[in-house]
């Protein structure tokens, strides 16, 4: 489940931030030595997500813990998608 | 030790980074370990360098340094180790902990500066200016007139020892450094640090911290407007750097806290702020009156420029003001700070319910104004409405030649890589936004936006880009 919610996560990244799948892998962080989003992007790029997988994240999730990488923001998206089905 | 005191012993309000969070007491004996650290390293006497972060480390050492009267210049704390810029005329560079790292493990790099033009002077403190207008410029400052300053700031804020003090910004550049950091620590206030330039950050320690009091630029704004949460309602939320609208920051304050502009400079400090409990009006439209201490000494002309439509240059007498400009290779004042000062800005004045002094609205930089169809046009203005446009992250306005309405401009805008609008579109967007002369003449969208070294736009480069699209001279 996680695994398949990351590699949604990543197509949806590699489209949105318009870069090369070969930049992005899991383990990529969003902001220093990795994708390097700015403020705006970031909340731009969590309205995508909330509106691509269908679901608003709580305030609690709204912390730079859950924004390390590409591989701990798709468990955080997982929990909620599964939390949905 | 000539002592400069800043921290007060029976204050026991916390101080935290987001890592960690220490009492007043704890952070008191960290201080305390520093300065003799200081001593023992024989670095009282010298001048350091001082990387900063919004780590608690940096804030231990700053304050050692700054109650043992060590001269020292306030650098941020360089991403890249292995290329660090330190002064020239530092004779060492002190580098704190970084957040979590045991006080201890700070370190020393001594450096091979020249000679020192005033050995044994105390209470010194270098700031780099932004340089908005140039090469940047090393700006002296006496302790006690920072101090003298800040004090005036918390009179004006209304801080007590009772606030929790949100300064996502950095501590290093005059705003966190005079107008939030030291009148936070002068009034014993709780404090959280925060690196800039992350929503998520801000979003967090609003939630976790709860503070009453926030110091921030007008981007922080617009991007925690931008995830449209809310963490509760501070009693103040000051506002300095670029100019928030009048409308946004009506926004910010119903969904945040009281907005309150803040006026100031490196070479000043804080100049001006509105008065919290001030009508909301003026508050949001202006950056308030002038602090105690410094004197508007703006002169209104007996036959005003229609096209200046009431503004006019800002000047001030600032009794606590810099004392000059420095020259980093000789290590002298190259230029002492004059009794009247040019801020460079273009203000207009609005009068005070009370008659008291008038509120400053600040208009923008006067070299950044142009005359277009016989009035002014203000850059700052223009800027600031396509930093409100879907999908832009900065942009920066200069003149470029002539137009049909007068000088030409032309706009520069990077945008999110998600939901970036065309250069039409943002055109459209200016068009609905601005009276017809302030519409730029062109605008091109830049994958990335050159800067100078102090985080602000290279608008001389800007300049030559224009006039290489333009085919004229810049």
């Amino acid at each position: 489940m996680t695994t398949s919610v990351t590699d949604d996560l990543i197509v949806l990244i590699v489209r949105e931030l318009k870069i090369s799948p070969a930049q992005v892998t899991p383990s990529t962080p969003f902001f220093e030595d990795g994708l390097d989003l700015d403020s705006f992007a970031v909340v731009d790029l969590v309205s995508r997500i909330e509106s691509h997988f269908g679901f608003q994240l709580a305030d609690n999730d709204f912390k730079p813990e859950n924004f390390t990488d590409i591989q701990t923001l798709g468990e955080v998206v997982a929990r909620y998608v599964a939390a949905k089905a | 030790m000539i002592a400069y005191p800043l921290l007060n012993a029976a204050l026991q309000a916390p101080v935290g980074d987001g890592t960690e969070e220490i009492s007043g007491t704890v952070l008191a004996a960290r201080v305390a370990w520093v300065k003799e650290w200081l001593q023992a390293q024989d670095l009282t006497g010298a001048r350091v360098c001082l990387p900063l972060d919004a780590g608690l480390g940096s804030l231990a050492v700053l304050i050692a340094v700054l109650e043992t009267g060590t001269r020292a210049a306030l650098i941020p704390r360089p991403a890249k180790a292995d290329a660090p810029d330190w002064p020239a005329f530092c004779d060492a560079v002190v580098i704190p902990p970084e957040a979590g790292q045991p006080i201890k493990s700070l370190s020393v790099q001594h450096l091979m500066a020249g000679t020192d033009p005033a050995p044994g002077a105390k209470g010194l403190i270098w700031l780099r200016s932004s340089g908005t207008t140039g090469t940047p410029k090393w700006v002296l400052h006496a302790t006690p007139a920072l101090y003298a300053n800040s004090a005036a700031a918390v009179v004006r804020l209304g801080l007590t020892g009772q606030d929790r003090v949100l300064i996502p910004v950095p501590i290093n550049h005059m705003f966190g450094f005079g107008a939030a950091l030291l009148t936070a620590l002068q009034v014993g206030a709780a404090i959280r640090l925060a690196a800039r330039g992350n929503p998520l950050v801000i979003f967090q320690a609003q939630r976790s911290f709860e503070p009453t009091a926030l110091f921030m630029v007008p981007s922080q704004c617009r991007s925690v407007m931008a995830l449209g949460r809310k963490a509760g309602r501070a009693r103040l939320i000051v506002v300095a750097g670029d100019r928030l609208s009048a409308a946004e920051a009506a926004a910010f304050e119903a969904d945040h806290g009281t907005v309150v502009n803040l006026y100031g400079s490196t070479e000043m400090g804080v100049i001006s702020a509105g008065w919290p409990d001030g009508p909301a009006d003026l508050r949001h439209l202006t950056a308030g009156p002038v602090l105690n201490r410094v004197r508007l000494a703006v002169e209104q002309p007996d036959d005003p420029d229609p096209a200046a439509e009431g503004a006019v240059p800002m000047q001030i007498v600032h009794a606590a003001g810099f004392s000059g400009y420095f020259d980093p290779s000789t290590g002298a004042i190259t230029v002492p700070a004059p009794a009247l000062w040019p801020t460079g800005d273009l203000v207009r004045l609005h009068d005070a319910p009370n008659g008291a002094d008038p509120w400053i609205e600040v208009m923008g930089r006067a070299d950044h104004a142009v005359n277009r169809d016989g009035l002014l046009v203000h850059l700052g203005q223009i800027e600031g409405v396509l930093a409100r446009a879907p999908g832009v992250a900065l942009s920066a306005v200069v003149a470029a030649g002539q137009s049909r309405r007068g000088i030409g401009l032309a706009a520069f805008v990077t945008v999110g890589r998600i939901g970036a609008g065309a250069p039409d579109d943002l055109l459209a967007h200016c068009r609905a936004e601005l009276p017809p002369r302030a519409v730029p003449d062109m605008l091109q969208i830049l994958a990335e936006m050159p800067m100078l070294p102090s985080g602000k736009v290279d608008r001389r480069k800007l300049a030559a880009l224009a006039a290489e699209n333009t085919g004229g001279p810049s």
